[in-house]
């Protein structure tokens, strides 16, 4: 999976992780044309950022910008832009089933974010999930991690101290130091 | 049956003769209680954004 060429090079970085660095090699393993970052006033209530990936070649969109594009909200720090810029970057990594290429889809997807389905969860709402973790693998590297892990049980550094080195949101530190981590980027490596 | 703006965003996402969406993906927003229709009116907005040219460009490191 060319996510797993990401992940080794990203084990190779030192905190912070520049995002730069994620962008650019992400191009390079998938092929991508450029991904243009856009910051607009979205309401961060609603969506704090979003990842578009068209070619219509008439489009005003596609003149202007490119291909890809990432919006981002403006109300958000520099830690919240690197985060929803890294996991919406994961998302050049989408094979086509996992897509949101059709109307259908589309709307399954918002529905799936108004209310998770126990049932029947769509490729594209599990590739959503796989993007957050994917983002987290990238910017803290595993020699990092269980470096945290050892300063934190230690009493040495709290989450904040983490993030602040991570340059992630705080909210975040929590899952690098779940019981089933190492599983779930497995999951992703796979 | 979704609402309008979800209808709206569909359209200009996915017709033929619109943009012709390969893949969209969401980072959702702070509050849980965010619906389809809100999301949606934001994609909206941002696309009439776009379209007009009316963006910031940076480079997040």
């Amino acid at each position: 999976m060319a996510f797993k060429e990401l992940y080794k090079y990203c084990q190779t970085l030192n905190p912070k992780v520049s995002t730069k660095d994620i962008k650019r090699k992400a191009i390079e393993i998938t092929g991508a044309k450029n991904v243009r970052e856009i910051v607009q006033g979205l309401d961060v209530t609603k969506i704090r950022g979003y990842f578009l990936s068209h070619d219509n070649r008439d489009s005003s969109i596609v003149k202007i910008y490119g291909c890809n594009v990432i919006v981002l909200a403006r109300d958000m720090n520099d830690c919240w832009k690197r985060f929803v810029l890294t996991k919406e970057l994961m998302h050049l990594f989408d094979k086509a089933d996992v897509q949101t290429n059709t109307e259908v889809v589309f709307k399954d997807l918002l529905s799936e974010f108004e209310a998770p389905s126990p049932a029947n969860q769509s490729l594209q709402f599990k590739s959503e999930i796989a993007g957050f973790w994917m983002a987290i693998a990238c910017l803290c590297p595993e020699e990092s991690r269980l470096d945290f892990i050892d300063q934190f049980g230690k009493g040495h550094i709290d989450h904040y101290g983490i993030a602040l080195k991570l340059k992630i949101p705080e909210q975040y530190v929590r899952q690098l130091f779940r019981r089933d981590y190492k599983d779930i980027i497995d999951v992703l490596l796979s | 049956m979704m609402g309008t703006q979800v209808e709206l965003a569909a359209k200009r996402l996915f017709d033929k003769d619109a943009l012709n969406v390969k893949n969209i993906k969401f980072f959702p927003g702070t509050s849980r209680d965010t619906s389809a229709e809100e999301v949606a009116e934001q994609i909206n907005k941002s696309l009439s954004q776009l379209e007009a040219g009316d963006f910031e460009s940076v480079e997040i490191d």
